[in-house]
C-alpha cells in the first residue's frame, strides 16, 4: 500500500471551506484502486491518499491537487 | 435571471453568461478556450489540465464581457455529463467553487439537451424541433416526445465528427480535421462507394472509415475520398433526421455540435426539409460548438422549473443519456 498526505494552510477560513465543499462530491466519487480522506479545520485542509500501487498514487495525487487548484485558483477569482 | 454556465465534457472549456428575457435567452458573453493536441487524439488527463489552466481567467473574462459583477450572478450551471470524467470533474469543481464563493445555487445540466436548448432559446419559431446533433463523441436524432427528450437514432460506434478527425489524422490533416476535409471535398470529381450504414434508426460510421482509409493507401485522390466521405455520411445522417420527423409530424429541424458548422451538411438538411415543408434552423457557429452560454441557458429553464441541486451532490455522471433527464420546463 502507498499513500501520501498533503497539508493545506489556506489564507481565510473561507478559502479552506470553499476548496473542501467544492471537492466533496469528488472525493465521495471515488477514483479506482485508491482511497481518500480530507479533513478541514479552521484554515487548514488536510488530504490523504491510500492506493494499491505507485501509479495510482501518482494519477489520483495529479486529480486531487488540480482540483484543489482550479477551486482556489476560482474562489480568488471572484 | 443571470447565469453563469460552465461546459468542459471534452477538449473544449467554456464559459458564458446569459440572461432569461422574457422567455428567450439572451447572450451577454460566450468564450471558449480550446484544446488541440499536437499529434493524436484527445487525451483526457491533459484536456483536464488545459481545462484547469484557463478556467478561472474564462470566468473572469466572460463575466468583464458581459459587463456584470459576481454579485450580478443568480444561477451556476455546469455540464454535468456525458463526456470524459477528468474534463467534467474540473469543470464542476470549477463550478462549486463559484456557487460556494459567490453563495448562489448550482444545477448541473446534460449537455446534448443544452444543445437543443440554446436553439429553441435564441431562434425565433424554433418552438419545437427534431435536432440533429453532430459533433466528435455525439452523434444522435433528438426530439421532444412525452415529457422527454426521446433519442430518435443515434450512432452505434463513432460519433461523425471523431470519424472526420480520425481520417483526417490518419492522412496527416490534423487535428481538427472537418473544415479540412469539407474545402478538399468541394475539389472532389468522382464519387467514390462507400459503406451506407442506417440500422433501424441508428448510424454506423466505422465501417465507412475503414474503407475510407484504404482508398487513400491504394492511392485514390483525397479530394474524392473527402468529397465521398461527405456525402455518404450527410446523407445518412439527413435521412435519419427525416424520419424522425416523419415519425413525430413535426416542422423544424434544428442542427447542432461542431460538425453544423460544415455547409455541406446544412445543404442537404435544408433541402430535405424544405422538400417536406418544415423550417430549417441552425444557430451561430460559437453556439453550435461545445459552449458555456448553452449550459447557462438550460441551467435558467431547469431552475425556473422548479429543480434545484445541492453542491454536495453535484456528482458528474459520464454516462448521463439525453433521455435521462425529465423534462419539468415543457409541457
Amino acid at each position: 500500500m502507498r499513500s501520501a498526505c498533503f497539508v493545506f494552510n489556506f489564507d481565510t477560513k473561507k478559502e479552506a471551506e470553499v476548496v473542501a465543499r467544492s471537492l466533496d462530491p469528488e472525493i465521495k466519487h471515488k477514483i479506482p484502486k485508491t482511497n481518500v480522506k480530507v479533513s478541514l479545520s479552521d484554515k487548514t485542509f488536510t488530504l490523504e491518499i491510500q492506493a494499491n500501487d505507485t501509479s495510482s498514487l501518482r494519477a489520483a495525487c495529479n486529480s486531487y491537487l488540480r482540483w484543489i487548484n482550479t477551486a482556489l485558483n476560482v474562489e480568488k477569482t471572484v | 435571471m443571470i447565469c453563469l454556465g460552465i461546459e468542459g465534457t471534452a477538449h473544449s472549456i467554456g464559459v458564458g453568461v446569459v440572461n432569461d428575457d422574457d422567455g428567450k435567452c439572451r447572450v451577454f458573453s460566450n468564450l471558449i478556450k480550446i484544446y488541440r493536441p499536437e499529434k493524436g487524439g484527445i487525451h483526457p488527463r491533459e484536456a483536464a489540465n488545459h481545462h484547469a489552466k484557463y478556467i478561472a481567467d474564462l470566468i473572469k473574462e466572460s463575466m468583464e464581457k458581459a459587463k456584470i459583477c459576481s454579485n450580478d450572478i443568480n444561477l451556476v450551471s455546469f455540464s454535468m455529463g456525458p463526456g470524459l470524467g477528468p474534463c467534467l470533474r474540473t469543470a464542476a469543481t470549477a463550478a462549486r467553487a463559484l456557487s460556494l464563493s459567490i453563495n448562489k445555487p448550482i444545477i448541473g445540466v446534460n449537455h446534448c439537451v443544452a444543445h437543443l436548448e440554446i436553439g429553441r432559446g435564441t431562434l425565433d419559431d424554433c418552438n419545437d424541433p427534431v435536432l440533429l446533433y453532430t459533433s466528435g463523441a455525439n452523434t444522435q436524432v433528438i426530439a421532444f416526445a412525452e415529457g422527454r427528450y426521446r433519442v430518435f437514432g443515434e450512432t452505434l460506434d463513432i460519433g461523425i465528427g471523431n470519424c472526420l478527425d480520425k481520417f483526417g489524422r490518419n492522412v496527416g490533416l490534423g487535428f481538427p480535421s472537418g473544415p479540412k476535409i469539407e474545402e478538399l471535398a468541394k475539389k472532389g470529381k468522382q464519387y467514390l462507394k462507400l459503406p451506407y450504414s442506417i440500422k433501424g434508426m441508428d448510424l454506423a460510421f466505422s465501417g465507412l472509415l475503414t474503407a475510407a482509409g484504404q482508398y487513400y493507401e491504394k492511392g485514390e485522390s483525397l479530394e474524392d475520398i473527402c468529397y465521398s466521405i461527405q456525402e455518404t455520411t450527410f446523407a445518412a445522417l439527413t435521412e435519419v433526421t427525416e424520419r424522425a420527423m416523419a415519425h413525430t409530424e413535426k416542422n423544424n429541424v434544428l442542427l447542432g455540435g461542431g460538425v453544423a458548422s460544415n455547409k455541406r451538411l446544412r445543404e442537404m438538411v435544408q433541402i430535405m426539409a424544405e422538400e417536406r415543408g418544415a423550417s430549417f434552423f441552425v444557430p451561430t457557429r460559437d453556439l453550435c460548438i461545445d459552449n458555456g452560454a448553452m449550459i447557462a441557458w438550460l441551467g435558467i429553464l431547469m431552475y425556473k422549473s422548479g429543480i434545484r441541486l445541492k453542491v454536495e451532490g453535484s456528482f458528474i455522471d459520464q454516462r448521463f443519456r439525453t433521455d435521462m433527464v425529465d423534462v419539468t420546463w415543457r409541457d
